[in-house]
């Protein structure tokens, strides 16, 4: 598989860029290569949704984009730093000055109301007091939880939870936000409304986001998209992948979830999709936003 | 205003019931080293009482012996003229004391007889609580701790050695946990030991010489017994008696030390795992790791001056209401102790973190992206 989106330009240009990087897990006959000599340059302001099975190194490829992992080889740039050499303590500065992370689950602080939780994210960068409540109470404004400013997690929707999470993100105002499968937990309606949210945000503040989803929904959202498959990136969609018409995440072709209605294959993500699919075909096999025959079908990234 | 403190608070409040226990087992492990540092300063002072509280200035023994329980004196009555003459010498009185095991109300029990000489008073009771404060011929000062626990009173009778007493006084400070101090007159006492002996003199000195200078006469005029000052006394008593127990207590407290720094450590290292994720999130929204140390620091200390606060709250009334049922109990607990015990507990909180500071370094915040 070829390694593309080689893009080129003056590094200054960049908001990320990654030469060659591979992140290997493991050692010799236990070694398994996650993200396989990936080049990578998105700019400044760029949406780039990376899709991609399970497995494929999606969640790998974040992590080292966000500073949490080293990688085995190759180089990260970061906002024209590069990540080779930082110490522990620069890494965390970066992470806490440059970079926002959305996770797959909100990872919101259980103890914490959801403006403590935005709060925190500031304190750690020094805001205090007055300052940093005012700064959290805005944010969570913006997501539309002015109502939810005192409110556990626990007291809170999936949805609400995850909006704190785009709101804590923001919170230190970074030139890059990294997101993680930010819809994976949500319902459809849900997961539709977070994902406008993060796309009204990242323009409206012209921020960098990488969303790494197998969620065809994130696709409206990219300037560009990105196709990973065992660690590597490739323009094009691989024919062994299909779009579950109930959930529209992308699923294995070998996946033995499958039904056939009006002569037509389709492919589940799981049981309760497939059940799904069977009470209501007609209103599912309509879906999607691809084009041609289902079975093989290929979209252009 | 919320600050990282607040997470230390809030973690511990998210697990109530862990540190109500951890309190209580801080609190068990500053009873364990309050009544251990408590029991040795009420012995020392009890020593120094013992000694101090006879008035004398110099206490005489015979050669070689310190006069204390371990190292028994015995001299004979005929060396107090000898005594007397002592240039700087002003008063020699003998003092009988001496352990005597007896039944009381058919119960076994150890008392320790002060037979002293009523006219000088020297070796007399130091702290009667009621009653008179001297005995008579026939008559007895006891301790508070034997009239409580065999209900005896001013005004009753008390018989041992086939000889009968009557109670005229309470005497405070004289319980020695194995043995009760009763303070009877010398005649009394002379009956229950050998006749003509005695077991200490106590002496005052004439004004114009020191202690040192009477010291050296006594023991130039009389080569076979040994004089010293009333601080030494006290010392060798305490070197002698306190010297095996001290290091029990020492050695008991630092048991209740390692319990408390374990009761600590144990919670602190189960609210590390249980909350492992919430670090891994601060450390990936870029916390270092002495940010996230700080949190777990705080909340050692926190749990430790709660349970170290409540034990120094609760345990000397506690004891005191011990005491009533247990009156030879006896522990002597001073504002200084309470304030080094809190000392103590912030340095237990910060050893106590020491592991799972070394855990929460090892947490990778990739953990975050993992769904559990």
């Amino acid at each position: 598989m070829t390694i593309t989106d080689q893009s080129s330009g003056e590094s200054t240009d960049w908001a990320i860029e990654l030469y060659n990087v591979t992140k290997t897990y493991g050692t010799k006959y236990t070694a398994v290569t996650a993200v396989d000599d990936v080049f990578l340059h998105v700019e400044r302001g760029e949406i780039v949704v990376i899709m991609g099975p399970s497995g494929s190194g999606k969640t790998t490829l974040i992590q080292l984009i966000g500073a949490l992992l080293t990688p085995t080889s190759g180089d990260i740039i970061v906002n024209g730093r590069h990540l080779e050499g930082l110490s522990k303590a620069d890494l965390s500065k970066l992470r806490r000055s440059e970079i926002g992370f959305i996770f797959q689950t909100p990872n919101l602080l259980a103890g914490l109301t959801s403006s403590q939780n935005v709060e925190l994210v500031l304190n750690l960068a020094g805001i205090k007091g007055r300052a940093a409540k005012e700064r959290a109470l805005h944010l969570l404004e913006q997501v539309g939880l002015k109502e939810r400013t005192s409110h556990l997690p626990s007291q809170m929707s999936g949805g609400e939870q995850q909006r704190v999470a785009i709101a804590r993100a923001l919170a230190n105002d970074p030139q890059i936000i990294l997101a993680d499968e930010p819809t994976a937990n949500l319902d459809s309606k849900t997961g539709h409304h977070v994902v406008e949210l993060l796309k009204r945000t990242a323009k409206n503040h012209g921020k960098t986001v990488i969303i790494a989803t197998h969620d065809m929904r994130i696709r409206d959202l990219a300037d560009r998209v990105l196709w990973l498959e065992d660690g590597k990136i490739s323009v094009r969609w691989s024919d062994g992948y299909m779009i579950d018409p109930v959930c529209l995440m992308l699923v294995t072709k070998s996946t033995i979830l499958r039904a056939e209605h009006n002569g037509k294959n389709y492919y589940f993500c799981s049981r309760g999709c497939l059940e799904k699919f069977k009470e209501n075909p007609e209103s599912y096999a309509s879906r999607g936003t691809w084009n041609g025959d289902r079975e093989g079908s290929v979209v252009d990234a | 205003m919320f600050e990282m403190v607040d997470v230390a608070l809030r973690n511990l409040a998210h697990a109530k019931s862990k540190v109500i226990v951890s309190v209580g087992g801080v609190v068990l492990s500053v009873f364990l080293i309050l009544t251990m540092v408590g029991l040795n300063q009420a012995f020392s002072t009890m020593m120094d009482d013992m000694i101090t509280g006879a008035g004398s200035d110099l206490w005489v023994t015979s050669k070689g012996s310190s006069g204390s329980f371990h190292s028994p004196s015995l001299l004979p009555m005929s060396i107090q003229d000898n005594l007397t003459q002592v240039d700087g010498v002003r008063e020699a009185v003998p003092l009988i004391r001496t352990p005597l095991s007896t039944k009381i109300h058919d119960e076994k029990v150890l008392l320790y007889i002060n037979g002293y000489d009523i006219e000088t008073g020297l070796g007399g009771p130091w702290s009667v609580i009621a009653g008179k404060s001297e005995v008579n011929d026939g008559e007895i000062i006891i301790d508070k701790a034997l009239a409580q626990k065999q209900n005896l009173e001013v005004g009753g009778n008390l018989t041992f050695s086939g000889k009968d007493f009557q109670i005229v006084g309470i005497s405070d400070k004289t319980n020695l946990m194995i043995a009760y101090m009763v303070f009877i007159t010398f005649d009394d006492a002379k009956a229950l030991i050998l006749e003509g002996v005695t077991n200490y003199f106590l002496v005052t000195i004439e004004t114009g010489y020191t202690l040192q200078q009477v010291v050296d006469n006594i023991e130039t005029a009389l080569p076979d017994v040994s004089a010293s000052t009333s601080d030494e006394t006290a010392k060798a008593y305490k070197d002698e008696i306190l010297g095996g127990f001290v290091p029990i207590f020492y050695l008991l407290s630092a048991i209740g030390l390692l319990v408390g720094i374990q009761v600590i450590g144990v919670l602190l290292y189960s609210l590390t795992m249980d909350k492992a994720k919430e670090y891994g999130i601060l450390k990936a929204v870029g916390a270092t790791n002495l940010q996230v140390y700080r949190v777990v620091l705080e909340q050692a200390i926190i749990v430790s001056l709660l349970g170290f606060a409540a034990g120094a709250a609760v345990i000397p009334p506690l004891i005191s209401v011990l005491q009533v049922f247990v009156p030879e109990f006896i522990v002597s607990i001073t504002p200084d102790m309470i304030f080094w015990v809190s000392i103590l507990g912030i340095l237990t909180g910060v050893v106590a973190s020491i592991l799972p500071a070394r855990k929460i370094a090892a947490i990778d915040p990739a953990l975050v992206f993992k769904e559990v």
